[in-house]
């Protein structure tokens, strides 16, 4: 039996596959991974070797503090609850034993403050408000009375419980929040919850996206930057720096590839350059330059320099001698040679290297951005790094191949539209190069009419006083 | 056998002929070539590639340069074009001695060489732009240059749309369009399919009549050079020395009927008996060697 047709012709040597197919195999080269990261975060016997805290609980005596968000093992969990259930028994001893040690006001204004994250998840309290002890207050009320129920994440029918017991300790102080009408003995802690989850480093895609959304929306306190302005302020540093690059890079790989005498004077250096890692040279660019962009900007420059001359300039050499032959034949003397033949020559595959470095430009960037005062996204990526927040350097780093990629599609969708006589632009790009030159090309059409009847006239006059004289 | 016996002596000519021939020879010389030597020097030693050749070229004169492989031929033609120094004699366009490339030699190489970026009428322009044309007069010669080779409805189009018989046109229009004195052209049409590179010839023969130009055309086809040239020049190769110039006795105009006619075959045996001389020991044996695997069949002979 024929295989059905749908299956057979995706392995042929060296052949390409239809146009579907390809479109297919682009869609499913992003999809993979994606999928792939969704089963590991999401499917919950998969790997899972952490629990992610969302109540967390202080402990007596016990220097070690988790907040909501951190990752402890699935084995230590445990133990962790447990320890926190063993507190709030000897709490509730003690109640009944009529024992009442005082002096608890601030640990229970903590406590209140335990189920904040739960809250803010729920919805009910804003991010930046998770010490708005008046707002907490109420909501402890609101969940105790069951006007309120946690959805996402739930809380425990333990903790629920423990929510209960406390609000009757506190309502009948005050209904509302009040540092000194808060119980002096002590309440009963939420009991540690969480759920199953990967390491720190793997972050689920749901949670970068979120945490992703929250930090490119916020206007972040004490006039720190906000996300847009360091992705200009990143944007700005690659884009000066590659440019200075292009303003130097360009015009010396032209004149090496085509002069020998350049080639000999400058390419032996820069391939000796371009093995000292541009890295090397930031402590030393910051102290000629000094802080702020201008060391980022030249390391950028420094990086993408050697490259740039050295590829343009064996570009440059790729060019068919025999145009330059024929160019000769045809009259042009060494200066028309550039300027007619090898810069028009070599543009498309010029425009092309400029994408790959671009590439690399990004590169230098990271490293750019660290050096002397840390800045743009690279900052906020360390910064949050360190603290483990990789939930929040995910979206940056998805940010900057974000850019990458579309800026090269967009620049390879132009060399269509830039260089037509190479034949592989589409209609659409051909379309927008129409439309695009239409009001050059009418002008040009209007001057060249112009001209056209004014040489006519010029000739008729001639001929006429020729006839005249004759 | 027998046709060979009905060929006449390339040397004889009709009474047209000779007469056309005695006329030629009355013009002015348009291109001489003087005792031309050129050596290459390479890692492995010298090498030889011309030796004292020496011929002229009369105006409006079609001229074909054959040999066998390594005579020399285009490095003949790219001596003249001034695309390559000669080690020693001397090159006289119109009388004046010229060294270096120049726009009063044209060239059309066999690799078209059209400038991609620019559409086809650009490419015709460039010669005229070079030489400080205006815009508009250039675009002007251009048109009519483009007409003469037949492709006005191309004049816009962009090379990679033509095809190599289209290109090789252009490439013959954007060399005359600068009115050179000499049109140096090395094997323009060896990329060619056959259909096509007969048509090309007498496209080339119809350009040739209607403008004022000398030709010297490289090529290794024999039937192209006697159908094309008024004279063939002949090289020896190892080195690269001047054999002789054969004077074509088939009559002017031109058609590919006369492929057919004793005077082109005279000429073409004699040119080949030239290039192939006929092997010394009498007949080369045509028995393919017995093999194990041959199979004899009496109809397949």
């Amino acid at each position: 039996m024929a295989a059905p047709s749908i299956l057979s012709g995706w392995f042929r040597v060296r052949q390409d596959l239809g146009h579907h197919r390809r479109l297919l195999l682009t869609l499913l080269s992003f999809l993979f991974p994606l999928v792939l990261w969704c089963v590991v975060s999401y499917v919950p016997w998969i790997w899972h070797p952490d629990v992610k805290i969302e109540v967390a609980a202080e402990r007596e005596d016990v220097t070690t503090v988790f907040t909501a968000g951190d990752h402890v093992s699935k084995e230590y969990f445990p133990t962790y609850q447990e320890a926190v259930r063993e507190e709030n028994r000897g709490v509730l001893a003690a109640r009944e034993a009529g024992e009442s040690e005082g002096g608890f006001k601030r640990k229970n204004q903590k406590l209140l403050r335990q189920l904040a994250p739960v809250l803010i998840e729920n919805g009910w309290l804003p991010y930046e408000e998770a010490q708005n002890d008046e707002a907490i207050y109420h909501l402890w009320r609101d969940l105790a009375a069951g006007t309120k129920v946690a959805e996402s994440p739930e809380l425990s029918d333990e903790n629920l419980e423990i929510v209960r017991r406390n609000w009757e300790v506190m309502s009948a102080l005050s209904p509302d929040f009040s540092f000194r009408q808060l119980p002096d003995t002590r309440l009963l802690k939420l009991v540690p919850q969480g759920k199953p989850a990967n390491p720190a480093y793997l972050p689920a895609p749901g949670e970068v996206i979120k945490t992703g959304w929250r930090d490119f929306t916020a206007t972040p306190a004490n006039e720190a930057a906000t996300m847009k302005e360091r992705y200009l302020e990143s944007l700005g540093v690659i884009f000066r720096g590659f440019l200075w690059a292009c303003v130097i890079g360009v015009p010396i790989g032209i004149l090496c590839g085509t002069y020998d005498v350049f080639a000999r004077l400058f390419e032996p250096f820069t391939d000796f350059f371009r093995y000292m890692p541009a890295p090397t040279f930031s402590t030393l660019l910051v102290a000629v330059l000094a802080a702020d962009d201008a060391p980022k900007i030249a390391l950028v420059f420094i990086g993408t320099l050697p490259h740039m001359v050295l590829m343009i300039a064996k570009t440059t050499r790729l060019l068919d001698p025999a145009l330059l032959e024929a160019a000769q034949t045809l009259g042009a003397n060494s200066r028309q040679m550039v300027t007619r033949v090898v810069i028009p020559g070599i543009l498309p595959n010029l425009y092309n290297d400029l994408r790959i470095l671009l590439g690399w430009a990004w590169t230098w960037l990271v490293i750019a951005e660290l050096i002397g005062v840390k800045s743009g996204l690279t900052e906020f990526i360390e910064t949050q790094g360190r603290f483990r927040n990789f939930d929040r350097v995910f979206p940056i780093i998805i940010l900057i191949g974000v850019t990458g990629f579309v800026t090269d599609q967009v620049l390879a969708w132009l060399h269509g539209l830039l260089f037509p006589w190479e034949g592989k632009s589409g209609r659409m790009s051909r379309a927008v190069a129409a439309v695009v030159t239409w009001p050059a090309r009418i002008v040009a059409e209007g001057a060249r009419e112009r001209v056209a009847s004014a040489e006519a006239e010029r000739e008729a006059r001639a001929k006429l006083t020729k006839a005249e004289a004759s | 056998m027998s046709p060979t016996t009905a060929i006449p002596s390339y040397r004889e000519q009709s009474p047209e002929v000779a007469a056309r021939f005695e006329r030629l020879r009355q013009r002015e010389v348009t291109l001489e070539v003087r005792r031309l030597g050129k050596v290459f020097d390479s890692s492995r030693g010298r090498v030889t590639a011309l030796e004292d050749v020496s011929f002229s070229v009369h105006h409006r004169e079609f001229t074909c340069v054959i040999g066998p492989s390594g005579c020399g031929k285009s490095t003949l033609v790219r001596i003249l074009a001034g695309l390559e120094t000669k080690t020693s004699g001397e090159v006289l366009v119109n009388g004046e001695s010229v060294s270096g490339p120049g726009p009063d030699r044209g060239m059309v190489f066999q690799g078209y060489t059209l400038f991609p970026w620019l559409s086809v009428k650009q490419n015709v322009m460039f010669g005229l732009r070079m030489s400080r044309h205006s815009e508009f007069a250039a675009e002007r010669e251009a048109r009519e240059w483009i007409a003469l080779v037949g492709l006005s409805k191309f004049e816009n189009a962009y090379p990679h749309q033509l095809s190599g018989g289209m290109k090789q046109r252009v490439a013959i229009a954007r060399a005359l369009a600068n009115q050179p004195r000499v049109l140096f052209m090395d094997e323009p049409f060896g990329a060619l399919d056959a259909q096509t590179r007969g048509q090309m010839q007498s496209y080339l023969l119809d350009i040739w009549k209607n403008v004022d130009i000398t030709i010297v055309f490289i090529t290794h086809d024999l039937d192209e050079a006697v159908f094309l040239s008024d004279r063939i020049l002949v090289l020896d190769a190892n080195p690269g020395r001047f054999r002789e110039m054969v004077e074509v006795p088939v009559p002017r105009p031109r058609s590919m009927e006369q492929m057919f006619d004793p005077t082109f075959l005279a000429a073409r045996k004699h040119i080949e008996s030239l290039i192939h001389p006929p092997a010394k020991d009498g007949g080369e044996s045509r028995e393919a060697p017995v093999m194990r695997l041959a199979k004899p069949d009496p109809d397949v002979v």
